[in-house]
């Protein structure tokens, strides 16, 4: 690879990177203004104004220290799974095809499930003044069962997220396991290539199921309503999150809308066959695509409440079984 | 339900008793500890005095014809002077 | 039904605690829920932070005086506080009240009523977490706020009511009865469509059915009142013993379950009819004057008065001497519904626990105001310090 091609990519990545977080940070904004506030036939906030600005605007906050037994890697995590979204974001781009371990579902499976795990360890790390932390008398005289075990709400949010890895993302896997099983191959150059020779694999009976199920995934990997159990305001109110104030809380602005963003790049692979790349049509169609997502994400959270596990199970078994029977339908093609 | 009366602190429970079966009109209830102490509401009968001078609360009964004011104040006069002494002796300790 | 909770006995997996500020709960109480995977086992409400003792502040004043402060003990229902304590005290001195009068307290009072069950729902969907209901319903909202300005000059206290009838101020005239009409049908619409679209959203019912049971005879055990109680089955409305609503003919709605979606369709059902009590108010209001001002002031005995408001039974009871307050007690609705939101929530999944509590309407702000911070192990006010997270200069 000579030295321009290198610079090449790099510059690439950058501007590409660029354009995705701008875009990222604008999806709250068109969720809450043009769904959500539309359909609860309100104004709403500006556009700009809950990704964007709040964004710039924590970059400016005093800082305040996490009541966290591990304080530098409690922060350290959105920074972590920053650079995990980054990651998954560089394997889709058609650059990196060539690195074959890097560019396949099982390196994107992985990076996912590290991104999971953070949820598990923030929440574990978090030991905000929200519920255990805050100085009122609950062990006095005269108080029911004195000598209990006290947790913190963030512990409720940590178990939940651990319950999360082992089921709550299977929607998830199993629909990034249909393109595969349809072409044969879970390197996603092959993925691209075999779609632009035979069509999308959206248009056919697998590829319909895979997006539902994918769409399903997507909303409980991102904690979006009505999934959020992990960060019910009913109770674990923000969860794993509640402690990061000012750079922190940028991190985490950032990385939600450049996570919708990438995983509508990962969809506009895996089940459209177009690749993300810099002045092609195939990066428009990946912003095309996250748009459509929020729009359909904005309509389910503002037509339904938070699930808890009575609703939950029985989403996640259906559409688990959705996307087993579009593995076997893709594989029987 | 729990209330939480913090050290040194009088109340008067008033709206607190279920009026409809207690003999008395209103209680006062005092806590002269240097802890807080909570105690259950709502009251529902006339034995939930006697449980809460157990735990250390002083509880005073006003009936219909007693002035409610004057024992309040009475209350919070003996209160100042305990919470000062127990201050005093904080400074010297 | 067997009573749900928990033996001392039990080994209790672990306790979280929430509040006294939680997104969820709109006012400054502490919850300890007892909890073993997720349920909740058992449960401590712990209230008193915001205690200012009202009835305390209320002692020596002069009656109109003490009136006027009553109206501050709850922003919600403001106007039946007041209400309620002008009327202890015209009971004590036997003051006649004009026909008029009585019919635009009973007006008052119902688009009160509206405006609590509004918030009440719109408040339990946003627990729910269910964002588009909670805004609709403040939507709706608004136009009653709207006339409860257009009466009482005010969106929040209104000051209606005064010791022989109601304010000048709040008279109605024929335009402000117009307005007051036009709009009922306006909300009685959307409260219909709302009410379709709520009960046949799948999910919210899901979400609310058999959750945070109340039975009935621990409802009553727990003297709970209002509608909570009636949510449970119970006919017991107290506006059927009040001679302001003699006039009026309405039904008493209740509810079987006694659960989440009970309280949340009674509150519905009722706000119908109070939308129908305040159809018949402004058909029939009397002419007339507003106020009888020629009453005269003496020592009384102690005076009780009851009235059923938006969230229960009102209590003031209050004794007169030298025209001044002697004695004063109030037991707001929320104080009688109090033990039903510890026993409500036990059984539930954490995620509902609020819900649970939320169901009963609480409104602590009814007896505690003012918050101090103070830490108990020193005495001493806290400050931002001396909190769990300290901030980095």
């Amino acid at each position: 690879m000579s030295y321009l091609t290198i610079v090449n990519s790099v510059l690439e990545v950058i501007i590409l990177l660029l354009i995705a977080l701008f875009v990222g940070v604008l999806i709250p904004g068109i969720e809450r203004k043009y769904v959500h506030a539309r359909i609860q036939q309100r104004i709403g906030p500006p556009v700009t104004s809950s990704g964007l600005w709040a964004s710039i605007k924590f970059l400016y906050k005093e800082n305040i220290k996490p009541n966290s037994p591990v304080p530098g890697l409690y922060k350290a995590m959105p920074i972590l799974c920053f650079i995990v979204v980054f990651l998954v974001f560089i394997a889709l781009l058609p650059l990196s095809y060539g690195f074959l371990a890097f560019a396949s579902l099982i390196a994107i499976v992985g990076f996912l499930k590290v991104e999971e795990i953070a949820y598990v360890l923030m929440g574990s790390l978090s030991k905000s003044v929200m519920s255990a932390g805050l100085r009122f008398p609950d062990h006095v005289k005269g108080a029911e069962r004195v000598n209990t075990l006290t947790s913190y709400i963030e512990d409720i949010s940590s178990n939940r997220s651990l319950r999360m890895i082992a089921f709550g993302s299977f929607p998830l896997y199993l629909a990034l396991f249909i393109p595969a099983a349809m072409c044969g191959s879970i390197f996603l150059g092959d993925i691209v290539s075999y779609q632009q020779v035979h069509g999308p694999f959206l248009f056919s009976l697998a590829g319909v199921l895979g997006t539902i199920v994918f769409f399903i995934g997507l909303m409980i990997m991102l904690n979006e309503y009505p999934f959020n159990i992990v960060k019910a305001k009913a109770d674990v109110i923000e969860g794993p999150y509640m402690e990061f104030a000012s750079k922190y809380r940028t991190f985490v602005y950032v990385t939600r809308g450049f996570m919708i963003f990438t995983l509508s790049c990962l969809y506009s692979v895996l089940f459209l066959g177009v690749a993300p790349g810099l002045l092609s049509l195939g990066f428009i169609v990946c912003i095309i695509v996250a748009l459509i997502f929020v729009l359909f994400m904005g309509v389910f959270s503002a037509f339904s409440p938070v699930f808890t596990n009575r609703q939950f199970y029985p989403v996640v078994l259906v559409s688990s079984v959705i996307g087993v029977v579009g593995v076997i339908l893709g594989l029987l093609i | 339900m729990k209330f939480a009366l913090r050290p040194y602190h009088v109340i008067s429970l008033g709206g607190y008793i279920v009026e409809t079966d207690f003999p008395y009109r209103n209680l006062i209830v005092v806590n002269k500890t240097a802890e807080t102490i909570k105690f259950e509401i709502p009251v529902f009968d006339e034995s939930w005095i006697q449980t809460h001078r157990d735990l250390g609360l002083d509880v005073i009964t006003v009936s219909d014809d007693e002035s409610f004011l004057n024992k309040f104040k009475k209350v919070q006069a003996e209160l100042q002077v305990i919470k000062s002494k127990a201050e005093k002796d904080m400074v010297v300790k | 039904m067997e009573e749900k909770k928990a033996k001392t006995q039990e080994i209790i997996e672990t306790e979280i605690q929430m509040g006294t500020v939680h997104p969820a709960a709109l006012e400054p109480y502490r919850v300890r829920f007892f909890v073993e995977d997720e349920i909740v086992k058992d449960a401590e409400v712990t209230i008193g932070v915001n205690h200012r003792g009202i009835e305390r502040i209320m002692e020596g004043l002069p009656v109109e005086k003490a009136n006027i402060l009553t109206e501050k003990v709850c922003g919600i229902c403001s106007n039946a506080h007041v209400w309620n304590s002008v009327r202890t005290a015209e009971l004590g001195l036997g003051v006649e009240i004009p026909e008029r009068a009585l019919y635009i307290r009973v007006i008052m009072g119902e688009l009160e009523r509206l405006h609590s069950h509004f918030l009440y729902l719109a408040h339990g969907c946003e627990v729910l977490g269910h964002e588009t209901f909670s805004m609709r319903i403040f939507y709706m909202r608004e136009t009653i706020m709207d006339l409860l300005h257009m009466v009482g000059g005010n969106r929040v206290q209104y000051g209606c009511s005064i010791i022989g009838g109601v304010r000048p101020r709040c008279d109605l005239n024929e335009a402000k009865l117009a307005k007051l009409s036009e709009s009922l049908d306006l909300v009685e619409k959307n409260l219909t469509e709302f009410a379709d679209r709520f009960t046949r959203d799948t999910m919210v019912i899901s979400r609310i059915t058999g959750v945070g049971i109340i039975p009935q005879e621990q409802a009553l055990k727990l003297a709970v009142s209002g509608p909570t109680l009636r949510a449970t089955g119970v006919k017991r409305d107290l506006r059927t013993d009040m001679f302001e609503y003699d006039n009026f003919d309405f039904d008493i709605i209740t509810q079987p379950d006694g659960d989440v979606k009970s309280n949340l369709l009674m509150r519905v059902l009722e706000s119908f009819e109070a939308i129908n009590i305040l159809r018949q108010a402004i058909k029939n209001i009397p002419e007339g004057k507003v106020a009888d001002r020629f009453w005269e002031m003496v020592d009384t005995d102690i005076i009780k008065s009851y009235i059923e408001v938006p969230r229960g039974t009102l209590y003031h009871s209050y004794a007169i001497e030298d025209g001044r307050v002697r004695g004063s007690i109030i037991r707001t609705p929320s104080m009688a519904n109090i033990g039903a939101m510890q026993y409500a929530s036990i059984g539930s999944h954490i995620t509902d626990a609020q819900l649970c509590i939320v169901q009963c309407d609480p409104c602590f702000t009814c007896s505690d105001r003012v918050m101090e911070v103070y830490d108990y192990e020193s005495h001493k006010q806290l400050d931002k310090s001396m909190l769990g997270s300290k901030i980095l200069y």
